[in-house]
């Protein structure tokens, strides 16, 4: 077996042999009809108001796909808010103070041991003061949170994450399992932003 | 955007990368007329042909994606394998053996070696690392190594 026999396969799946003309007509029937300007203007604007009322519960918590449909995230960002929340809370009596949060996906801390696409959570940290930490403070933080049992990782952004911070710890949000059903939402979020 | 041009050109590109995600030839032609009726809605320019194709590739693995989440989608997943395809022949060994794995695996198989697509042009359309892409081929090319007793894609 090789390549050749791979494409020849590929070549016999029997599609239509029409199926350039069933496309072409699918597209036609599927354009607007410039004959019926006024009616199909009421409609449209009822359209878009039901899209609207639609819209606005997913405002926050949706992710657009490369066509701009809207695809649920809910699950995505109930399970994130739980993580954030619990994490915010131990950070409450910490000497630091939490400035940002950001998302980061696209394989893995340990690529070659693990190709989910994992979702993790970037944390841009602070002393009280309002003073950056160095990459040394960064470490010894990340060391605290790991012996505090998470999966914790100091992160020197190459521009991946979506984040202004230049480092940060990118902390593992959920384990693969966990994962499984928001991967597929995650991805779609990094094809178009 | 001349649609005739874009349909006669790339339906049967968009058509296949459908079919590695939905295994059947109808849902594979339903998602190409919704990636074509997209490329209507969008308006939008294109350099070249391959930015083009580049594009409707991408529409298209959105659609999958949003095909096979569908609930009823789901709830049909629950039959076998290819039973609105073709059936399994010897001739058609290595596509199915393919078709079979898990799709983050047979959707970069199938761009690089039937579309001819660098790793780097891959991560681009599928908007992930080229790592990432490198290791889910190299790990679907094993897993088929696997299936077909030493035979793979070389």
């Amino acid at each position: 077996m090789n390549k050749n026999d791979y494409i020849a396969q590929v070549d016999s799946i029997e599609f239509s042999p029409d199926l350039e003309q069933k496309l072409i007509d699918g597209v036609a029937l599927a354009k607007p009809s410039k004959k019926h300007v006024f009616y199909p203007l009421s409609a449209v604007a009822a359209c878009i108001l039901l899209v609207v009322i639609i819209a606005v519960p997913f405002a926050k918590n949706g992710a657009k796909t490369a066509d701009n449909s809207v695809v649920e995230t809910q699950d995505f960002k109930e399970k994130t808010t739980t993580y954030s929340s619990k994490f915010e809370n131990y950070l409450a009596d910490s000497s630091l103070s939490y400035v940002e949060d950001g998302m980061a996906a696209g394989g893995t801390l340990e690529e070659e041991s693990n190709d989910v696409a994992r979702l993790l959570h970037c944390l841009k940290l602070t002393h009280k003061n309002g003073e950056n930490l160095t990459k040394a403070e960064y470490e010894a933080e990340c060391k605290r949170l790991c012996s505090l049992g998470y999966d914790a990782h100091v992160y020197e952004n190459d521009g991946d994450i979506k984040t202004d911070s230049e480092i940060c710890i990118l902390l593992g949000l959920l384990s693969d399992e966990e994962f499984s059903d928001t991967e597929y939402n995650f991805e779609l979020t990094l094809v178009t932003e | 955007m001349d649609i005739s041009y874009a349909v006669s050109t790339f339906a049967r590109t968009v058509a296949k990368v459908a079919y590695t995600y939905t295994k059947n030839v109808p849902d594979a032609e339903d998602i190409a007329q919704e990636v074509f009726i997209a490329l209507m809605n969008s308006g939008k320019t294109f350099e070249s042909d391959e930015h083009l194709k580049a594009w409707l590739i991408r529409v298209t693995v959105n659609k999958c994606k949003n095909h096979l989440k569908s609930s009823w989608i789901s709830r049909r997943s629950e039959m076998p394998d290819f039973v609105a395809s073709q059936p399994v022949s010897d001739d058609k060994e290595l596509l199915f053996a393919l078709l079979s794995l898990d799709e983050k695996y047979r959707v970069p198989l199938h761009l690089y070696y039937y579309e001819g697509y660098s790793i780097k042009e891959i991560a681009e359309i599928l908007g992930k690392k080229p790592a990432t892409v490198g290791s889910q081929l190299d790990r679907g090319r094993n897993l088929l190594k696997s299936m077909l007793g030493g035979d793979t894609l070389e």
